[in-house]
């Protein structure tokens, strides 16, 4: 955050809100060309790889309002991705598999949505989901919240394994529209960093954060926690439904075990690795996760190399990652960027053009 | 319904209830003098059952002899996780250690599924456990009747432990204030040890039970139980141990029966009965079914 | 620095320049006393000085940021609290701390957790005859007994190491004067028994009645030192702590 605060003259003030105006807008126009260049020159895999490293990037800033800004430590994340995926695609499956393999009311049977409304209704219900089954979690104190969190994902698929005449079982429900893209991706992105950069700076965003800092003193201030907290996880569960279906729109299949511990564990990684509590660190974190993910999958898959074929070794990036995780938590338990944020102060020294 | 059936579905889950109260233990006695959500109490449990196969099939050796080298390398697995992930973070606040803790986990479970696999291995049953009784209609199994025995024997011994000895009760002194113990001449590090050698071991012997009753393992075997116990270490009340043993029961009989009431089309929601029951009782009372200051009995 | 009888460096406890504290703070600075065998020394000041900061140093539960901490002739600053107590200090912490989820004797037991066993149940009666209050309520969780009993096990429980010096952190504090009175002429009694004492106390009077030398500590260092009877009628100590004015 800014440093220069003890200057607190209006002019100034005002000078800044103007210069952030016009940096913000050249910064979304810098972002388009670059992604407008992205989407025309990278091949197949490697523009796959930006469009994961967006959905990371929603993901992780969502798990971020809860379990860095507010402190309500939640690993029900993924049982919000599987409601949100699961509701887009309910919605934008083709009628012809509806009607085959499902046993839909009518209305949700003929039901055909373009990606917005489909985006906007996977979100709501994320929000809905993680309201009500959180209701009586939100009672419960540290450990027992995290514990009470767990039982979202493990709620979650098993509804979404037994419900067959919705979710067609553990097979999953497939075939949805290809519509997530790099523009919806990044359009979503900055829509959240604005959000969560307006709200954290706003006195709503302080008293989330003074929650998380220090829920005694955050009381004695008369913060009403429980209507902060609220508010915090159902931001947080907004988002995240909406990446589910960006995701389930790009995988174009979505199953029980889609979103599973494994995933939110991942999405904890990236939080905890970029800087708990910080919007840049997340991105930061989402980018690294996810090259490393990259790199060590066909490692996992059995590659080549000088000519001997390696076998496979499913579970490789886990435990690397696991390992990686620990060692962060020993040796910089606050992150890369710890609570801060990258801003231009640091680019000065660094004179380069590398920017998010 | 009747009542010949209850009994035979109470019979046939006292080895899962067994397990369960081990399980939930050992959660309750690390946290107790931790703090720690040990996320990785199940992966201990799994690989005390993974060494009990490796020893029976491979080795052939005989069933006490796989339960105490099962023991060993459970012990050993906790003792590892102790010295090299939880000591450096301890005193870094309760969200690091549960993210140390969790990572932990999934290390150990990938780490299996990356040298054996991730399916289910068969676990070689003794034959002379598989013998059954029939007491007019109701059918026992030896299997299940000597886990539930043992379990008890168990669990009656170490809560005179807790009880009675120095141990015991420097392990109380220090789950309830660290400092002070250590003030008082109490090396709260060899306390903390012999708490993981405890929990571990009876992972490790709730994890041969599991591989006896069910006939396989697998890596990811650990996950569910694990949680379950440590559910059943909240609803008995952090660090007691007695309270933790018969939530363990009551969790796994609850869960049999569960599914025994329902229709058979809702047989796939079983492992939700434990969190149905952890968010009643939850919420009528939020801080666990137990008293703000650590009480051991 | 000195007031006392013997050679500092010779006497059974004996802080060297102490600065020590918590995160960057340093509460001490610079603080130098030392305590002879058999003897009762008192540390007073006002609430915050640094007082329970010099007892939780000494006993290792605080580590030192510059100076040392010497119990006869040896360095112990750098060990860990359990050790310290395998040297013979005996440590009765401030607001009793008690192990509120063991019962009085259970606390006990642990106050004797490194002594060997065999004579265990002479330390027990010793205890109990000090405090009878505590042989009384000898089964009940300690949790339970009242502010007075309380500070009698914490203290009986350090006694229970059979301590060559036995720190106490407040021992008066939030107890009826009475009541405290009481404690008092017991650490009279442990005294004559052979175990040399470090007070600290917030009440001074009672504080400089029982000991046989006094350091008044303000904002992290000593600022007077010498034998409690002359201290008593120290015209400073006397209108700061004493609420006795100059005329």
């Amino acid at each position: 955050m800014n440093t220069n605060t003890n200057t607190n003259n209006v002019n100034t003030n005002k000078s800044i809100l103007e210069n952030r105006k016009i940096m913000s807008i050249g910064g979304i126009l810098v972002l388009g060309l670059i992604l407008l260049f992205l989407e025309n020159n990278l091949s197949g895999y490697y523009h796959r790889l930006v469009l994961l490293f967006g959905i990371n990037v929603i993901l992780t800033l969502s798990l971020n309002i809860t379990n860095g800004y507010a402190g309500i430590f939640s690993l029900g994340h993924g049982g919000l991705m599987l409601a949100g995926g699961y509701a887009t695609a309910l919605v934008t499956l083709p009628v012809s598999f509806k009607a085959s393999a499902l046993n839909l009311p009518h209305w949700l049977e003929t039901m055909q949505l373009p990606f917005l409304p489909a985006m906007l209704i996977a979100g709501i219900t994320a929000t809905i989901i993680g309201f009500t089954i959180l209701l009586p979690a939100f009672r419960l104190k540290g450990h027992y919240f995290i514990l009470g969190s767990l039982g979202i994902n493990v709620i979650m698929i098993n509804i979404a394994e037994n419900v067959r005449a919705i979710t067609n079982g553990a097979t999953g429900l497939r075939g949805a529209p290809p519509y997530t893209n790099i523009w919806w991706i990044f359009a979503i992105v900055v829509i959240l960093v604005y959000l969560m950069w307006t709200l954290m700076t706003s006195k709503y965003g302080r008293a989330v954060q003074a929650i998380g800092k220090d829920e005694g003193l955050a009381q004695a201030l008369g913060v009403n926690l429980s209507k902060y907290k609220a508010f915090a996880f159902m931001f947080s569960s907004f988002f995240t439904g909406v990446g589910g279906a960006l995701w389930t729109h790009l995988i174009l299949t979505i199953s029980p075990s889609s979103f599973d511990l494994l995933v939110v564990f991942q999405i904890v990684m990236m939080m905890v690795v970029g800087g708990v509590a910080s919007i840049t660190g997340s991105i930061l974190g989402a980018a690294i996760i996810t090259a490393m993910l990259e790199i060590l999958q066909p490692i996992q898959e059995g590659m080549v190399l000088f000519g001997f074929k390696l076998p496979q070794m499913f579970g490789l990036s886990q435990v690397l990652l696991a390992l990686f995780l620990i060692l962060i938590m020993i040796y910089k338990p606050d992150g890369l960027m710890g609570e801060k944020e990258f801003s231009l102060k640091h680019l000065r020294f660094l004179s380069g053009n590398n920017r998010e | 319904m009747s009542l010949t059936y209850i009994l035979q579905q109470i019979l046939n889950a006292l080895s899962l209830g067994s397990m369960l109260a081990l399980l939930a233990v050992g959660y309750t006695m690390i946290y107790g003098v931790l703090g720690l959500i040990n996320f990785a109490h199940g992966e201990v449990f799994m690989i005390g059952a993974f060494t009990a196969t490796f020893v029976l099939s491979l080795l052939g050796a005989p069933l006490w002899i796989a339960i105490i080298l099962a023991v060993v390398a459970s012990v050993l697995a906790g003792l590892l996780l102790e010295r090299f992930c939880y000591r450096p973070v301890r005193g870094s606040g309760d969200i690091t250690l549960f993210i140390t803790s969790l990572a932990a986990s999934i290390g150990i479970r990938s780490l299996f599924i990356l040298i054996y696999g991730s399916r289910s291995r068969p676990f070689p049953t003794p034959e002379y456990l598989q013998g059954i009784h029939f007491f007019g209609d109701i059918l026992v199994t030896d299997l299940n009747l000597i886990i539930f025995i043992f379990t008890a024997i168990l669990t009656i011994i170490l809560s005179l432990i807790i009880k009675n000895t120095d141990l015991g009760i420097a392990m109380r002194g220090v789950s309830y204030n660290k400092t002070t113990a250590e003030a008082m001449g109490i090396n709260s590090n060899s306390i903390i040890v012999a708490t993981f050698i405890i929990g571990s071991a009876l992972a490790a012997i709730a994890g041969v039970a599991w591989g006896l009753q069910y006939g396989n393992v697998r890596p990811s075997m650990g996950y569910l139980p694990g949680i379950s116990g440590f559910i059943a270490a909240v609803l008995g009340g952090i660090g007691n141990i007695t309270g933790a043993a018969i939530s363990g029961f009551i969790l796994g009989v609850g869960q049999v029966l569960f599914v025994a009431f329902l229709p058979s089309t809702f047989s796939g929601f079983r492992p939700l009965f434990v969190w149905l029951i952890l968010f009643i009782i939850l919420f009528i009372k939020p801080t666990g079914l137990f008293r703000t200051n650590i009480k051991w009995e | 620095m000195g007031n006392g009888k013997g050679n500092s460096r010779e006497s059974l406890l004996f802080l060297e320049n102490l600065e020590s504290g918590y995160a960057k703070v340093n509460v001490l600075q610079s603080i130098s006393l030392h305590v002879n065998q058999g003897e009762i020394v008192t540390l007073v000041g006002a609430n915050g000085v640094g007082k329970s900061t010099t007892i939780k140093t000494i006993m290792g539960i605080v580590k030192p940021q510059k100076g040392r901490v010497l119990f006869k002739g040896e360095d112990i600053s750098i060990l860990p609290p359990y050790k310290i107590v395998e040297k013979g200090i005996g440590y009765s912490p401030e607001g009793r701390d008690v192990f509120g989820n063991l019962s009085v004797y259970e606390n006990l037991r642990i106050g004797a957790y490194i002594t060997p066993k065999n004579d265990f149940d002479t330390r027990l009666e010793r205890v109990f005859t000090l405090f009878p209050r505590l042989a009384e309520r000898r089964e009940q969780e300690s949790s339970s007994l009242s502010g007075g009993e309380q500070q009698m096990l914490a203290i009986g429980r350090a006694l229970m190491q059979n301590p060559e010096l036995l720190l106490l952190d407040e021992p008066s504090l939030g107890l009826a004067p009475i009541i405290a009175e009481d404690i008092f002429e017991t650490l009279e009694d442990v005294n004559k028994e052979g175990t040399t004492v470090l007070l600290v106390e917030q009440n001074v009077n009672l504080a400089l009645q029982l000991s046989d030398r006094a350091y008044v500590m303000e904002k992290g260092k000593i600022v007077l030192s010498g034998a409690s009877k002359e201290m008593e009628n120290n015209d400073y100590v006397k209108e700061t702590y004493l609420g006795i004015s100059r005329n």
